[in-house]
């Protein structure tokens, strides 16, 4: 090896090392975690606005394959943290399939809503990935009311939420047949292309237009005599939906 | 105006090989010429380290032209460098006899001589003594501390962990929050 060989080898060597060395400083949220999912948080540019830089609770929901939960994390103490932040949602479920994982996330500061954001990834058994979201001062949502993400408030276009006026929007469910905004007037699940049979039962978004956890009697076509499902709605394919 | 510039061209091309070998009948010039092939080869394999080899070739080039003393030089010199000042002292004594008292090259190697005539010639002692003339007469002088190749791989290695701990040091610590875990109970933190 020839003296200038040898000195782009070390010179190689060195900068690997220093790199690695800088690598190695910035610790991963899900590190030790066998599947996971890191969340990076940050605060969206808001024209006109003030952009959200602290916050002392993040509230986050989660869909995760055919589960939802609400839960928050937040500092220790409970003190104020600023933006960015990052945060790991670890998946402890069975089976050896990838998951697809909906976030909405929602940056809280003395129990105000400052900030919503969301976003999804899939994620297999033992792997990590990764969502950003950008917190942005949150629309005016009618509390209780149902919206499809991105309609007033943060959240997947392809779910149905309900607005949450003091903290995240509560998924209702993703929806198979895609969401519809309906102005006026709660957005829900479409039913699809197919027809409900008269009289049968229907979770909102199979056959017919509605919310995910409730249940409806069809009636000429559209779902009438809701019925809100405590633990979710599940559908059957030969027989009428019904409660879980 | 051409056949002017190529007959200086051939003249300086004779010049420079004529001041390059030393003097030789005409007649046995390929031989000459082998043997300063022989030569070049060994200085380079000499300024190498690669002692050996250079020994070789200088052998091989005091065979093809045994009239010459610089081969013998060489020899020498490389012998000391190999701790051999036996083989050297007989190579030094061929070299001088067959060069004027007046040769520059003299005094280099009848300091090489004097060092292996001190006692303990033999020793690497005898052979750092040896690289020393070496270095002050015979072959270029070593390049100062900033030629090494090692130097800039240092200073870029100092300088790229100095860089890097600096950053480590002085930006802002990752916020973390605790992670949640999400089971088919629910999430929680």
């Amino acid at each position: 090896m020839t003296g200038r060989s040898r000195a782009a080898c070390a010179a190689a060597a060195a900068i690997a090392a220093g790199l690695a060395g800088a690598a190695c400083s910035d610790d991963d949220p899900c590190a030790g975690a066998a599947t996971c999912v890191r969340v990076d948080i940050a605060a969206a540019s808001a024209p006109g606005g003030r952009p959200v830089a602290n916050i002392d609770q993040l509230e986050l929901d989660v869909v995760y394959g055919d589960h939802h939960a609400t839960t928050t994390t937040q500092a220790a103490g409970g003190r104020t943290s600023a933006l960015p932040l990052a945060t790991a949602i670890v998946l402890d479920l069975p089976g050896g399939a990838a998951v697809a994982v909906g976030v909405v996330a929602a940056g809280k500061l003395g129990a105000s809503v400052l900030g919503t954001g969301a976003g999804s990834t899939m994620v297999a058994p033992r792997h990590h990935a990764a969502i950003a979201i950008e917190l942005s001062p949150t629309a005016d949502c009618n509390a209780g009311a149902l919206y499809c993400g991105g309609d007033q408030l943060a959240g997947d276009p392809q779910t149905l939420y309900a607005c949450n006026a003091g903290g995240v929007p509560i998924a209702r469910g993703a929806c198979r047949n895609g969401c519809v905004v309906r102005p006026g007037k709660d957005d829900a699940c479409s039913g699809g292309s197919a027809a409900c049979i008269e009289g049968g039962r229907y979770c909102g978004g199979d056959k017919l237009d509605g919310d995910p956890q409730t249940l409806y009697v069809c009636m000429s076509g559209a779902g009438v005599s809701p019925q809100r499902c405590a633990d979710g709605c599940a559908v059957h394919t030969d027989d009428d939906d019904a409660c879980r | 105006m051409t056949a002017h510039v190529v007959w200086i061209v051939l003249a300086a091309q004779l010049a420079a090989g004529l001041a390059r070998a030393e003097p030789a009948p005409a007649a046995d010039r390929p031989v000459e010429q082998l043997a300063l092939d022989h030569l070049d080869r060994g200085v380079a394999a000499y300024r190498a380290g690669e002692l050996v080899r250079a020994h070789a070739e200088f052998a091989e080039a005091s065979r093809l032209a045994p009239d010459r003393p610089n081969p013998y030089r060489w020899l020498a010199l490389t012998e000391a460098a190999l701790g051999e000042c036996a083989a050297a002292r007989v190579h030094v004594e061929s070299f001088l006899s067959r060069v004027p008292p007046e040769d520059p090259r003299v005094p280099e190697v009848a300091a090489l001589r004097e060092r292996c005539l001190a006692p303990g010639p033999t020793t690497a002692a005898a052979v750092t003594s040896t690289a020393a003339v070496h270095r002050g007469a015979a072959a270029p002088t070593e390049a100062p501390v900033v030629r090494r190749w090692w130097f800039w791989a240092a200073i870029g290695a100092v300088a790229i962990t100095a860089a890097g701990a600096t950053y480590a040091l002085t930006r802002d610590p990752a916020v973390r929050l605790p992670p949640v875990t999400c089971d088919p109970a629910g999430c929680h933190p």
